[in-house]
């Protein structure tokens, strides 16, 4: 308390604000506590003012640019999306630094889904491991709850046939990756976004899957919401990629708002439905769009009840071999995703006429990039930014990156995986333009790393005339 | 009326009246003769005789022969063939989603004592509502034969000269009394008098009822030595007690009469009624009691069969959980969400 009251003289933090965080801190009972520590800060305040003559560059003084903000986790902005997102089994099994998501959605669901007669309007279950996790979320969504879990890296590897059965039966699913560093422990404390690929493709056989990608602790409640909905909407697991900068670190943020649309819950039919319909076959594309119908268990209805099951199915959800019927299912299953594609969070573009440059990044990536483009533009290298949101790209990235000169995906693994998975996706020309530029030592990324690379290659701010230039980034060979 | 092809049963207090093709299921692709086919005609039997309501029941599975039988019954009710030895967590998903639902999971040897054995502890020790057969021929069916945890010690892979099984088995009925289970039958595909009114007493269970079902595998292990075949266990099956179910009594009736078989009540107010044949001491809801019957016979290399265990007074994992009436599957969307007015005064508190 000494130091603060040295520090408050140095900077010049007027005495009042020092008491009024003291008395914060030591409330109610504790008040005498306040008294010895204020005494404490008096005394190093008039030490330094009597021994410290040195005038410091560094002042602190009140200003307004934070009124109405909030300082927030991502993980607990992630659990305000669980309960505003309206859902209704969360199961989990601990992982840093998915934990205190789950932690902070049970003590908001205990809150404040509680009915008037004192039960509860949803079910928290802590698994034995992340397969029962994911087991008892899918188990759920397929009998007609707004299910989630959450985990990390190591949690998700354990998902994985879970996942790739959920994506094939077309079970609604919310899986929430606060990603961390590597296998095992990892770095569990470090951050990185190194899953996405992964999640993108995670399954056996073949699986495109729905992820999200929050930017900010915003998102991290937004996106939540609106992954529960995609999740009903799509009957398949949609992922929310977040980090561990964004989800325990405090973020400054404007509040949240209340959502905007009602809670959506996709193609469900009832008993009347099935009674108006006098037909129904769970796996049958009847709207073209390649997402089916459902009915709930429980369903009191002779039409209601199907099958559910990893193996082959043709559209009665009866057991089938049939290549045919194999393929014309794997073909919808990408049809539905190519409806998704148009409906999942599209990016955020900022287009700067004449820009010959765009970057291309995504999560907690962007406010690193924010600052870098700002340096960017100091020396003369003016950018374009996309921001992607989710995956499947949309199709306004791939528009982008056909629109520059030069575009530099930027992300925080080694070896550029949606950079990788971008090339996948555009004309050999537009890939060719395509550089990366990676971090991955565990630290959140800086303006720093992001702009050595390219102003290296941009020749240190002078506008390049001549496009063939040697690249002096690495560039990971695409195969 | 309910008549041969008209089953009766309860529905949010009305009466159906349904036909018994809502019990049935597609024909079984399994080979002829398996013991998976027989248990299926029992478990239809069963439920058609205590009116289980298709379209309130929900069937979950792991993988093997065993666990494609859901698609051989009840095909009036909602059906999930999930994954290998993750059975459990499905059903667990799937009962706390819609707690009004009845649940009948099948699974095999293999399924539950080898890749799923954490999942069937954890659903022992979780008491969820289910009933959950084990359909035990001691082997991989579906693989093509190879040992299971519960094949026994010194067993042949698949015929009387095949490869010896030097490691001790699982006893899953020891398991599930260690892990918590509060319904526990051991019994054998060829006793249908002792099987289906276990059944139909476990469908009447309050919590988890796991049935140990030897269940010969006529392709891969029905040689004469081994004892998950039909021979060695119609010789050698020893049955504790004759079995009954009594419905739901009126008052009058449910007083018992001297010389009458032991009656247990479960919590829907049926009985189970035991008559000793064997091990008369035993005292199926005393747990000890359990312990001792099953490691004592184990070591004497008795095939007993019966109930073991029965404890009706413990909560099941649904009912710790304190939720709505209305199921968490059907709440409306201002169950759902709370008010704009409850998120302001969340975000004034952070
Ligand atoms: C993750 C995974 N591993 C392995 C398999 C292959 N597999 C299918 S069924 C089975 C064993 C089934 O044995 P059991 O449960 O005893 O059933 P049975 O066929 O004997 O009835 C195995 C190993 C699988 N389907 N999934
Ligand atoms: S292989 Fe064995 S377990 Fe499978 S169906 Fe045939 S007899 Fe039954
Ligand atoms: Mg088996």
């Amino acid at each position: 308390m000494v130091y603060v009251g040295v520090v408050a003289h140095v900077c010049g933090i007027p005495t009042e604000a020092i008491e009024a965080g003291i008395h914060r801190e030591f409330p109610g009972r504790k008040a005498k506590a306040a008294e010895i520590n204020i005494a404490a800060a008096a005394a190093g305040r008039e030490w330094a003012e009597a021994n410290l003559s040195h005038e410091y560059p560094y002042r602190v003084e009140p200003i307004d640019a934070t009124r109405d903000q909030i300082l927030i986790e991502g993980n607990k902005a992630a659990a305000l999306g669980v309960l505003f997102g309206g859902t209704s089994v969360l199961t989990w099994y601990p992982i840093t630094p998915s934990s205190s998501l789950a932690e902070y959605s049970e003590d908001f669901l205990k809150k404040h889904r509680v009915e008037p007669d004192g039960k509860r309007t949803f079910a928290v279950v802590q698994a034995e491991d992340e397969l029962a996790a994911i087991g008892m979320a899918i188990g759920a969504g397929w009998a007609g709850a707004r299910s989630l879990t959450a985990t990390s890296g190591p949690g998700i590897s354990l998902m994985t046939e879970f996942v790739g059965m959920a994506y094939f039966a077309e079970i609604p699913v919310v899986i929430i990756d606060v990603q961390r560093m590597g296998p095992s422990t990892g770095l569990p404390t470090r951050t990185s976004q190194g899953d996405v690929a992964k999640l993108h493709l995670l399954g056996h056989g073949d699986c495109r899957q729905i992820v999200l990608i929050p930017g900010s602790v915003g998102e991290c409640y937004s996106m939540t919401v609106e992954a529960l909905d995609l999740a009903q909407e799509f009957q398949t697991p949609v992922f929310v990629a977040t980090d561990l900068d964004l989800g325990m670190n405090l973020w400054l943020t404007d509040p949240f708002p209340y959502p905007e649309t009602p809670i959506r819950r996709g193609k469900v039919l009832n008993a009347a439905d099935l009674e108006r319909l006098g037909k129904f076959e769970r796996y049958r594309d009847v709207d073209n769009d390649g997402v089916c119908y459902r009915t709930i268990p429980g369903t009191e209805h002779p039409l209601a009840a199907y099958f559910t099951r990893g193996t082959g199915h043709n559209e009665k959800s009866g057991y089938s071999e049939r290549p045919d019927d194999w393929k014309k299912n794997l073909d919808r299953l990408a049809l539905k995703l190519e409806t998704a594609r148009g409906r999942i969070p599209k990016p955020v573009i900022d287009l700067q006429p004449g820009a010959s440059v765009g970057l291309i990044a995504f999560g907690s990536t962007h406010w690193a990039l924010v600052e870098a483009r700002d340096i960017l533009r100091d020396r003369g290298v003016e950018t374009s930014y996309c921001r992607i949101r989710s995956l499947p790209f949309a199709d306004e990235v791939l528009a982008f990156a056909a629109k520059h000169e030069r575009v530099y995906v930027i992300e925080q693994n080694r070896d550029g995986q949606v950079y990788h998975l971008l090339r996948a996706e555009v004309p050999g020309k537009v890939a060719d333009r395509m550089i990366s530029v990676t971090h991955y030592d565990g630290t959140p990324a800086s303006a720093d790393v992001i702009l050595a690379p390219i102003l290296a290659r941009e020749h240190a701010g002078t506008v390049r005339q001549a496009p063939q230039v040697e690249p002096i980034v690495e560039e990971p060979s695409a195969e | 009326m309910a008549t041969a092809d008209t089953i009766l049963v309860q529905s949010n207090g009305h009466t159906l009246s349904l036909s018994s093709l809502a019990f049935q299921g597609l024909p079984s692709t399994l080979c002829k003769g398996c013991g998976h086919n027989s248990i299926t005609s029992y478990l239809i039997e069963a439920c058609k005789a205590v009116g289980v309501n298709p379209y309130r029941t929900v069937k979950f599975s792991g993988i093997g022969c065993s666990s494609k039988t859901p698609a051989y019954f009840l095909q009036a009710s909602h059906g999930f063939n999930a994954l290998h030895g993750r059975m459990p967590s499905v059903a667990t998903g799937a009962g706390v989603a819609n707690k009004s639902l009845r649940s009948i999971g099948i699974s095999g040897d293999g399924d539950t004592a080898n890749i799923g054995i954490g999942q069937f502890k954890h659903a022992c020790r979780r008491n969820l509502p289910l009933v959950y057969l084990v359909e035990n021929n001691g082997c991989y069916g579906l693989t093509k034969g190879q040992f299971s945890a519960t094949a026994d010690q010194h067993a042949h892979l698949r015929r009387e000269t095949g490869e010896e099984n030097v490691i001790p088995p699982f006893d899953l009925c020891l398991e599930a009394i260690a892990g918590g289970a509060t319904f526990i039958a051991r019994s054998f595909a060829g006793d249908k008098k002792q099987l289906v009114p276990l059944l139909k007493a476990a469908l009447n269970h309050r919590g988890l009822a796991v049935l140990d079902i030897i269940s010969p595998c006529v392709t891969f292990n029905d040689f004469a030595s081994s004892t998950k075949g039909w021979e060695w266990s119609r010789e050698h099956e020893k049955p504790l007690h004759e079995v009954g179910f009594v419905p739901r009594l009126a008052e009058i009736e449910v007083e018992q009469k001297e010389g009458e078989a032991t009656r247990v009540q479960l919590h829907d107010g049926s009985f189970i009624t035991l008559r000793a044949l064997t091990h008369g001491e035993h005292n199926v809801t005393d747990r000890s009691s359990a312990f001792r019957l099953l490691t004592e016979s184990a070591s004497e290399q008795e095939f007993l069969t019966g109930l073991i265990y029965l404890d009706e007074s413990r909560e099941n994992f649904v009912e710790t959980l304190n939720m709505s009436d209305t199921p968490l599957a059907l709440l409306t969307d201002a169950q759902l969400r709370p008010s704009a007015g409850v998120l302001t005064s969340i975000l004034e508190t952070i």
